[in-house]
């Protein structure tokens, strides 16, 4: 098996680490540093990532992307607002997921971020001397079944298997708690530079079990320097009456300006800046800004943190006397203001041995180290952040997994029809606290078919899975006949599977180690699929359904494609997904009531999700 | 989902909240709750000289199926004779309001309280009681 | 009941130590292997549901095959379902009760009318004082909400002490393979029928309250 490494995705910068002789550490070639910035820069001649990209970022303003994990898993209503501070902009006829434009072309979220993930992987891969074609991806606690699918997706496009989403705040507690695995009550508030969490864990005895978790996906260090860039931006129009909100150039830089005046006043009591024809708009301009003044213009976006935590202390029955440490991750974490407010707050001094920027990425690979089976003594429970439900009639919640739950966790619902004859019943998943369904996140909608019968006789039980991942998945059982049921989910804000594999195909120039592993990803995915299908069956089914011999049959077609899956070759996994199907296909066709066969069609919603 | 908007309705604008008196001779009131969430409700009907169902109204406390059913019951039970009433049944409202399983119990609870009501205005009345079956 | 189910803890690993499918009638207690009764130990629960989750959870079990994954995944959300509500003191007494006498929704669904009467009462003043704009008259409702808010958590906490009380003398009869006697088996029904009303009820007050500030 290939190495497994752990990713921080993150909206400003990204890390990958992985862990040797049981230390975790930044993976950078010699001589580098460990951050790549999470930017990628579309040129006419070629596409750069990370620090070349980075430095681009002015003068080819309209075609380098910044900040795209703040349109992950969104549409383009959601984010069309947002985009208006932004220099480059997004594609208005794509509208559940949100593209970009560049260079005339238009690129999804994760497309985008599979080039920052590209990036990441070459570097791991020149860095360890091995091909990396597994990871465990970082995202925030806070992030919905839409944005963690995303977020998969980014990785497939890149040639990764994500193995396993974990949560950024919880990542850091691995890293925390890798020595000292008995730190009681741990409290960790995570500003990064565009999303929010606080995650509240027990660490006993290597269990790290989440109790609760709070945030806000649109909050962080971006927002500090967006109101830096207005603050700027309102002095220059009062002072010389030009709007640089009106040029993209301009725009770009005033940027870069306000996240180095931040900077720069966690450490200084004030500084000063100059602009010089900003985007080439002739003016000169100096100002000055003093850390309390700043204090002053950020207070409102910092304060917004603070519900979130009180909420999560109280999902967890706890008061801030109970916590026994803070840990602060995130790059916003080092300024001063933030670091008063969480001490204020939970009553004691706040954790900063870790660098916040790399503790995220270092904890990654230690669960990328406990999957791989090299640590057995560690254990992370996590919880799901927004509560699932399902929409009732008249677009009312009705809340199935509450948040805070332990992953995984599954609900069962039983639905039964009210006409003659009827077919279907339709079904829309939701995310979200909210009383009304229309200020919640739509997963997915699906159709549930059902056998003709009369009214109220059908019986149908529905089981919604959310997985280690915080991935929703759907299986349906007819009570009546003990059949499965199909399910085709409708994702709400997702890419289809023909999408992905297109912007696979349509991807730059790949290399020949490129193209080869990434068929081997392919063929493994297919091959779980059908695996799937093939287990759920073989557990559901009795002997009356499928004989001895045929199980006999399918047990060894699934042993020899499991065993073709440990290795990398992808025509031969085909072959061995093509001999299961052929061992099961003839069963699904001859049996009446189609038993095996909507097994096999029953695919897990992440699966089905891209249909 | 296509729901009509009628029924949509019942979300947004409730019908006939409120309350009739009590001790009118002509009002059946029906107070019952469901023990599983704790929602509330009270219905209530007014009969006239012919035995109709002129007025009803309700107050429901819980969540928004709940109240959707108990609004839809009062839009249904006007106009019908204390008999036809007695025939609304639960599985009429998940239909129209297309609850989901978690939602069911709010319907339960509109009939009940509308049972309830119905054999509060016969005794009031001396009329014989309907006794009340088992539900779904 | 059989005793059996009772007392002898479910295994989920087979003889050769594979993980099993847990069959739907196994209840949270016989799955966590602990004893089915009111009075539970924290440390004890916990200390399982770890265990448990050291052995069962798909963490451990990335490479082996789909069919012991599936295994793993839906035993570790079964064995997170039965912890969730057994660390809960109420929502362990309300699975319990029910697990012993049948689903609370079997319950009389027209309660005590004195206590109905309260509560509408109570929530017809809280959704008053929230649409009022009179100054003297939202004084004279903050009093009576706050009265009621008095009454109805003096109401809660009594429920409680009740609630330990009856489910101590339900473990008795537990621990002397005993059926619990009818009269605790009732006034528990009846206690835990009425919870939710009296949470509910509070809930509103709270907010009406809070959203004035």
């Amino acid at each position: 098996m290939s190495e497994i490494v752990g990713i921080d995705l993150g909206t400003t910068n990204s890390l990958v680490a992985s862990v040797s002789e049981g230390e975790p550490a930044i993976l950078a070639p010699e001589g580098e540093r460990g951050i790549v910035p999470s930017v990628v820069s579309f040129r006419s001649d070629c596409v750069l990532t990370g620090d070349e990209a980075q430095d681009e970022r002015v003068s080819n303003s309209r075609n380098t992307i910044f900040s795209i994990k703040r349109f992950m898993g969104r549409g383009y209503e959601d984010v069309k607002d947002d985009m208006r501070h932004l220099p480059f902009e997004a594609d208005p006829d794509e509208r559940e997921v949100v593209h970009v434009l560049a260079q005339g072309r238009s690129y999804s979220a994760p497309e985008v971020s599979a080039l920052v993930l590209r990036r990441l992987k070459s570097r791991a891969e020149e860095t360890l001397g091995r091909p990396v074609l597994r990871a465990v991806v970082t995202v925030p606690a806070y992030f919905n079944d839409a944005q963690r699918q995303a977020t998969k997706d980014a990785g497939k496009l890149a040639g990764l298997e994500v193995l396993r989403i974990i949560n950024e705040p919880t990542a850091a507690s691995l890293a925390y708690g890798l020595h000292e695995r008995n730190r009681g009550v741990v409290a960790v508030y995570d500003l990064g530079g565009g999303t929010f969490d606080i995650s509240l864990l027990r660490i006993k005895d290597g269990v790290f079990e989440v109790l609760s978790t709070g945030g806000d996906t649109r909050l962080g260090g971006d927002d500090f320097d967006q109101a830096i860039s207005l603050h700027i931006q309102k002095e220059i129009l009062e002072r010389y009456g030009v709007d640089l909100g009106e040029t993209s150039e301009a725009l770009a830089e005033l940027a870069l300006l306000a996240e180095n005046v931040k900077k720069t006043l966690s450490d200084s009591d004030s500084t000063e800046y100059i602009l010089e024809n900003p985007g080439g708009v002739p003016l000169a301009h100096k100002g000055s800004l003093a850390r309390e003044e700043m204090e002053a213009l950020l207070w409102p976006i910092a304060e917004r943190t603070l519900a979130p935590c009180k909420r999560a202390l109280a999902d967890a029955g706890l008061t801030p006397g109970e916590v026994d440490e803070v840990v602060l991750v995130g790059g916003s974490t080092r300024m001063p203001l933030i670091r008063r407010m969480v001490e204020e707050l939970f009553e004691k001094r706040p954790h900063v041995d870790l660098d916040p920027d790399e503790v995220v990425a270092l904890g990654a690979a230690v669960q990328a180290d406990i999957l791989s089976g090299g640590r057995k003594d560690m254990l992370l429970l996590d919880v799901t952040p927004l509560s699932l439900g399902i929409e009732t009639m008249g677009g009312v919640m009705g809340w199935i997994i509450p948040r805070n739950t332990t992953i995984p966790t599954s609900a069962r619902e039983t639905y039964t029809t009210f006409k003659d004859n009827q077919t279907g019943v339709d079904i829309h998943v939701l995310q979200g606290e909210r009383e009304l369904v229309k200020d919640n996140r739509s997963l997915a909608r699906f159709r549930l078919a059902v056998d003709p019968a009369p009214a109220g006789l059908a019986r149908v039980e529905v089981t919604f899975l959310l997985d280690a991942n915080g991935i929703l998945n759907v299986t349906a059982r007819d009570l009546k006949s003990g059949k499965a049921a199909s399910v085709e989910v409708q994702p709400s804000y997702g890419l289809t599977d023909e999408q992905v594999e297109r912007m696979l195909i349509e991807s730059f120039e790949h290399a020949e180690q490129d193209i080869r592993s990434r068929q081997v990803l392919d063929a493994r995915t297919e091959a779980e699929t059908i695996l799937m299908a093939a287990a759920r069956a073989m557990n559901d089914y009795g002997e009356d359904v499928v004989t001895a011999s045929e199980r006999a049959k399918i047990q060894e077609a699934v042993n020899a494609l499991e065993e073709s899956c440990r290795g990398e070759d992808a025509g031969r996994i085909r072959d061995m997904v093509d001999a299961l199907n052929e061992v099961t296909m003839p069963l699904a066709e001859r049996m009446m009531d189609n038993v095996l066969k909507s097994a096999l069609e029953n695919k897990r919603v992440s699966e089905a999700l891209k249909d | 989902m296509a729901y009509s908007d009628k029924v949509v309705d019942h979300y947004n604008n409730p019908r006939n909240v409120g309350s009739l008196d009590k001790s009118d001779q002509t009002v059946g009131t029906g107070i019952v709750g469901a023990p599983e969430c704790g929602d509330v409700m009270k219905l209530q009907i007014k009969v006239d000289d012919g035995g109709l169902i002129e007025d009803a109204k309700f107050k429901t406390f819980g969540c928004g199926s709940a109240i959707a059913s108990s609004s839809l019951a009062t839009e249904w039970l006007k106009g019908k004779t204390v008999d036809e009433a007695e025939e609304i049944k639960n599985t009429q409202i998940v239909e129209e309001l297309n609850l989901p399983p978690v939602k069911i119990h709010c319907s339960v609870l509109a009939e009940d309280a509308i049972k309830t009501a119905l054999n509060d205005f016969r005794e009031k009345n001396g009329m014989p009681l309907v006794e009340r079956k088992g539900h779904h | 009941m059989s005793e059996a189910t009772k007392e002898k803890p479910f295994s989920v690993f087979n003889e050769d130590g594979e993980i099993e499918a847990i069959p739907t009638e196994v209840d949270h207690f016989a799955l966590l292997g602990v004893r089915r009764k009111f009075d539970l130990d924290f440390e004890t629960l916990e200390a399982r549901f770890y265990e448990l989750n050291r052995k069962l959870h798909p963490d451990f079990f990335m490479d082996a095959p789909v069919a012991v994954r599936i295994r793993s995944l839906d035993a570790t959300a079964r064995i997170n379902d039965a912890y969730q509500t057994l660390k809960d003191p109420i929502a362990r007494v309300i699975y319990l009760v029910q697990l012993e006498s049948g689903k609370l929704e079997e319950n009389e669904r027209t309660p005590p009318p004195e206590l109905f009467e309260e509560i509408f009462e109570a929530q017809e003043a809280a959704e008053e004082f929230q649409g009022c704009v009179d100054e003297e008259e939202a004084a004279n409702l903050r009093e009576r909400l706050n009265a009621a808010m008095g009454c109805f958590s003096a109401l809660r906490d009594g429920q409680r002490t009740a609630l330990d009380r009856l489910g101590a003398a339900w473990d008795e009869a537990m621990e002397k393979n005993e059926p619990a006697p009818p009269e605790v088996v009732k006034k528990m029904r009846s206690i835990l029928g009425q919870r939710n009303y009296i949470e509910n009820t509070l809930t509103s007050l709270k907010r009406a309250l809070e959203e004035s500030e």
